[in-house]
């Protein structure tokens, strides 16, 4: 009984580790409306082509925030590399926005969202 | 991304799982093992230490890294068992090197053995005269095992008819105050039984046992936690540490 229980319970935790270890992949995905990082992109993007800086600047923070949120999801699953990249991008896409550049603001969304497709996996 | 936290985990995740297959792997020491284990030791431990701190990867690949280090170890040790020949591929054989005094040169060069760690090994094994030696032998672990000529091996009861006292084990019954009912009763013994003994050795009350045990001929030692024994300094270093 006791040698069931600990087969069983060390079949539990590498389960469970491996969960965590893959997380990512699930957790990057919306729980709730407020961290949707590539709804908050696309929202940017759009606000940037009809010339909406406000909107976009607005939408910006919105999207920061739920990034932070994700990001703190799924550290345990992905490379440093990737949270590295898409903080450095979120940067550039702020200094984009502010310097109402389109062309800067549709290429740093669409390299965050390639980035983000293989988060993860 | 708050490295820390990450860090705890991932290591949290490298410590039980090293654990929880080095059980697997068996109960052998590191002199037990042969070369090319000790070096899968290394390399097992290296991985869990990338997936513990390593952050620049993702934990996943290191987690299946390390499960087929120690997979594979365990497969070889399996298959090991099972074709004796196999076993002998991959661990090495013992190999003579010293017959009969003589030390054979070829067995030595053959697996890039110095002399002096023959000699080094030979003492460790309280062997200063090589010509002592009937057999010496290199076991797979990189070891020295000695068999001297039997006029230079020690004296034993059996050479001289000698009769000696039964030997056994040692049976612990209490650790820092607590009785081991088991080891009591393993031993046909009960707590009468100690509480007598240990009044007759001066210990009023049980919390003052640090240590005690039934020894191989039924008498019980004691060992209190004040021990009334003078202190005997074997330093020469009278500083502050």
């Amino acid at each position: 009984m006791k040698r069931k229980l600990i087969i069983f319970g060390s079949i539990l935790m590498l389960t469970f580790y491996i969960l965590i270890m893959t997380s990512a992949f699930v957790f990057k995905n919306p729980l709730t409306t407020e961290d949707n990082v590539i709804g908050q992109l696309d929202l940017i993007q759009q606000a940037a082509k009809n010339d909406d800086w406000q909107r976009a600047e607005s939408e910006f923070i919105k999207g920061k925030q739920a990034w932070e949120k994700i990001k703190n999801r799924i550290q345990f699953s992905v490379e440093k590399i990737f949270v590295e990249f898409v903080d450095e991008e979120l940067g550039t896409l702020n200094g984009a926005i502010k310097a109402q550049n389109v062309d800067m603001v549709i290429i740093t969304t669409e390299k965050i969202k390639y980035v983000w497709y293989e988060m993860g996996h | 991304m708050d490295e820390s936290i990450v860090s705890l985990v991932r290591s949290i995740i490298a410590f039980s799982t090293l654990l929880l297959f080095t059980r697997l792997l068996g109960k052998r020491q590191v002199g037990q093992l042969s070369a090319f284990e000790y070096i899968a030791g290394i390399t097992i431990g290296s991985i869990a230490s990338s997936l513990s701190v390593d952050t620049s990867t993702k934990p996943l690949p290191q987690f299946i890294g390390l499960i087929t280090w120690i997979a594979l170890v365990f497969l070889l040790e399996i298959i090991s068992i099972k074709y004796r020949w196999f076993g002998k591929v991959i661990s090495d054989q013992p190999i003579i090197v010293v017959q009969d005094g003589k030390i054979l040169e070829q067995n030595l060069r053959s697996i890039r053995y110095r002399y002096d760690s023959l000699l080094g090994q030979l003492r460790e094994n309280n062997v200063f005269d090589i010509t002592h030696v009937k057999y010496a032998l290199i076991e797979p672990s990189g070891k020295l095992t000695v068999l001297k000529k039997p006029e230079f091996e020690q004296l034993t009861p059996n050479d001289i008819k000698l009769q000696p006292s039964n030997n056994g084990l040692m049976t612990e019954v209490i650790i820092d105050g607590v009785i081991i009912k088991e080891n009591l009763a393993s031993r046909n013994k009960d707590e009468l039984w100690l509480t007598q003994q240990l009044q007759a050795q001066g210990a009023s009350n049980i919390n003052e046992v640090s240590f005690a045990a039934i020894l191989p001929n039924g008498q019980l030692y004691v060992d209190m936690h004040k021990d009334r024994i003078k202190n005997v300094d074997i330093g020469d270093f009278d500083g502050p540490f």
